[in-house]
């Protein structure tokens, strides 16, 4: 588990059953803890850093809102998550963008893809610097939101496939399939980086 | 990123169904390849909330009025406690009415075979007190008390 993702399963629950008895306090340990993480995954899923910060305080009233709802049977990070999850797809709805309806291979179309995963070696060998950053950020922001979304999800938050499944809703093959994908696509950026080309 | 075949990534990008051995594969894939954390979390600075955002997101969580939870456990206790509490006060005025008064501390009984002028006043005492208890009027009997007058004369 990362720097940032670390928080004690037991101290969620208990804060969550406080926050359940009406104590604000409560609550806003629970938003201290998290608001970072939902900010930082809601501003790769909506077009402006206003409208991040717009949904993200639209997690935390819908979690308040909804608190009775929460079960123990997934972890509260998968729950505030869930709710980020579906706010950026009616954010996105309503922006007219249908993100649901692209396919998960917009970005990584073409024979060329596949032969470029063969070729390329994985990141561990990279030497990251802001040129580079820049490229995956771009990557990132250029992948469909269903790959990117599993991606930042795993790759950013370190969620387990099956949390990721709980979250978004589906299958936990089609989080391995979406992940391979998107990885597929960031080899991709950084290879046409590494030959000179454009991500 | 580990060989994976043309036929299997095409399986992937039209997310079919894939075989044991595929998913297998795939596992692989995702296993071997697995060090991209690092390089998602360092590729953008993560935006920080500013306080503004904070107290603006405080105002609507103040302003929304949840119900609190209440439970039927939560509500027998609650009101098991207050039917306890007045059958409780119920029962200490039921004996306050009967007894008319509050009870009087009754004096330390003093052995009847000490016959002194002490034991004697506490005796005549606890009769005057029972026979108020009581609500009857007995006189009282003169106590023959042996009297040690020579020790008394002493003093």
């Amino acid at each position: 588990m990362s720097r940032a993702n670390r928080h004690d399963a037991a101290l969620d629950a208990a804060l969550v059953e406080n926050a359940r008895k009406n104590e604000a306090e409560a609550f806003g340990r629970i938003v201290d803890a998290y608001q970072s993480r939902i900010i930082g995954f809601v501003s790769r899923m909506v077009p402006t850093e206003e409208d991040a910060l717009d949904v993200a305080q639209e997690v935390f009233i819908r979690a308040y809102q909804h608190l009775d709802r929460f079960d123990s049977r997934s972890s509260l990070r998968t729950w505030l998550f869930k709710i980020a999850h579906n706010l950026c797809i009616d954010r996105a709805r309503r922006a007219k963008r249908t993100p649901l309806q692209l396919s998960v291979s917009a970005g990584v179309q073409g024979e060329s893809d596949w032969d470029l995963l063969d070729q390329t070696e994985g990141p561990e060998d990279l030497v990251i610097n802001q040129e580079l950053r820049d490229i995956v950020e771009e990557a990132i922001a250029s992948m469909s939101d269903k790959l990117r979304e599993v991606l930042l999800l795993h790759e950013e938050q370190e969620m387990a496939y099956e949390e990721i499944s709980q979250a978004i809703k589906v299958p936990v093959g089609t989080v391995k399939s979406r992940l391979f994908l998107a990885r597929a696509h960031l080899k991709r950026a950084i290879a046409n980086y590494q030959n000179g080309g454009e991500a | 990123m580990s060989r994976i075949s043309q036929e299997l990534y095409e399986k992937i990008l039209r997310e079919e169904e894939l075989s044991p051995a595929e998913q297998l594969a795939l596992e692989e894939a995702l296993a071997t390849d697995s060090a991209w954390s690092d390089f998602v979390q360092d590729a953008a600075p993560r935006p920080e909330p500013s306080m503004a955002w904070r107290s603006q997101l405080n105002v609507r969580l103040s302003e929304i009025r949840r119900p609190v939870r209440r439970t039927w456990l939560n509500w027998r206790s609650g009101a098991g406690l207050a039917a306890v509490a007045a059958c409780g006060a119920g029962l200490a005025f039921t004996i306050f009415a009967r007894s008319g008064q509050a009870p009087v501390p009754a004096m330390a009984e003093a052995p009847a075979s000490e016959l002194s002028l002490e034991s004697a006043i506490a005796a005549a005492h606890r009769d005057t007190q029972r026979q108020a208890d009581l609500g009857v009027y007995i006189p009282a009997q003169p106590t023959l008390a042996a009297y040690n007058w020579e020790e008394l004369g002493a003093n």
